[in-house]
């Protein structure tokens, strides 16, 4: 190797350290003043917060996680809100996480929600089925693509912040054995549709 | 003091601590390999995929320092990608780029480096729709591949030393 690629080597390695020890200190807004915008009851709906599996708080890391049940007329379900702002691994694919816990998708289909689109799963394990509806949001625009919001993310990284707000994962699960109907939930719910 | 054969031999001392600092970069792969089921036996392909560095060492077969540097400056690149975009994907494949610079530079060289794959998250993302133990399998197929490949085939040697002529 010549001296100058040497040299080139060396000042690269040091730069690259320099960033991996600095980067993680640069200040990053997350979503937490949109996930306050949501509240815990309103007109036809009232929650109660949700304890955390310890596995969910390994998996979810620094991470800020919303995790509450919904009394939504008499249609119960789980809601879940991700904002990986400070550690945007916790944000996985949902089928990724559905399939490596054992259920296997049946069925998927997108749905049209206020501001985008969701996706909506039909999922089975063991004879049991389940159902999900889950979407990320920036506060203005909603999809279920991961790779959109591997690319949102990484250019929000990648600009400090300047290129749009945090997308926030969002999902929606019936209380275990109820069946329920998605769209008097979502109309009802309608501040889900603000954050 | 080097002889100029042992000199190139040597590897060079940059790629030491680009490795150290690649590997950190990457620690994320233990706890994915230790918790994600999908993920599971990445380990054991990534064990089998290592198996030709210790042999190309033993064998002291000498490196061909412009793909060593090149391979080198790739994986670097896509650390601080993977740093500055916080994208664990580009710092797993820059980890590979920089393996592969240990590795020999056989005529299917790049095979193995494309089976990394198997013991790195991005394969498990691109074949999530396949059931489980299907993925589990191509994962140590193209592990086995790859190290096989690379195995059996011919190595390029450096040329020996011309003999000295005797002189009349």
């Amino acid at each position: 190797m010549r001296p100058s690629t040497r040299k080139a080597f060396w000042i690269g390695i040091g730069t690259i350290a320099a960033l991996a020890v600095t980067w993680d200190f640069i200040p990053l807004n997350d979503a937490s003043a949109r996930l306050k915008l949501l509240p815990t009851s309103g007109l036809g709906f009232a929650s109660r917060e949700l304890p955390l599996s310890d596995t969910e708080r390994q998996v979810f890391g620094k991470a800020a996680l919303i995790k509450r049940v919904y009394q939504v007329g008499s249609d119960r379900i789980i809601l879940q809100i991700v904002d990986g702002t400070r550690d945007r691994h916790a944000v996985h694919d949902p089928l990724y996480c559905f399939r490596g816990s054992g259920w296997t998708v049946t069925q998927q289909r997108d749905r049209p929600i206020p501001g985008g689109t969701a996706r909506h799963l039909i999922l089975s394990r063991n004879g049991t089925a389940a159902e999900a509806i889950f979407w990320l949001s920036d506060g203005r625009e909603r999809h279920s693509s991961p790779s959109r919001y591997w690319w949102q993310t990484a250019l929000r990284r990648l600009t400090l912040g300047r290129s749009g707000s945090e997308p926030v994962l969002i999902i929606l699960q019936p209380w275990p054995g109820q069946t329920i109907s998605w769209d008097d939930v979502l109309t009802r719910i309608g501040p889900l549709f603000e954050i | 003091m080097d002889t100029p054969s042992n000199e190139k031999r040597r590897f060079p001392d940059v790629a030491w601590p680009a490795l150290a600092f690649s590997l950190w970069a990457c620690r994320d792969l233990l706890v994915v390999w230790r918790h994600s089921p999908l993920d599971r036996f990445e380990w054991l392909a990534f064990l089998i995929w290592l198996v030709p560095i210790p042999l190309y060492w033993r064998h002291g077969i000498p490196p061909a320092y412009r793909s060593i540097t090149l391979l080198l400056g790739v994986g670097l690149a896509l650390t601080l990608a993977g740093i500055v975009l916080d994208t664990h994907s580009a710092s797993h494949l820059g980890l590979i780029a920089i393996l592969s610079a240990f590795g020999n530079r056989s005529r299917f060289a790049p095979l193995w480096w494309f089976s990394a794959l198997a013991w790195i998250p991005l394969l498990t993302m691109a074949t999530k729709s396949l059931p489980p133990t299907v993925i589990y399998a191509l994962r140590i197929s193209l592990a086995l591949l790859g190290t096989t490949a690379v195995l059996l085939s011919p190595t390029p040697r450096t040329p020996a030393p011309p003999t000295p002529t005797p002189t009349p």
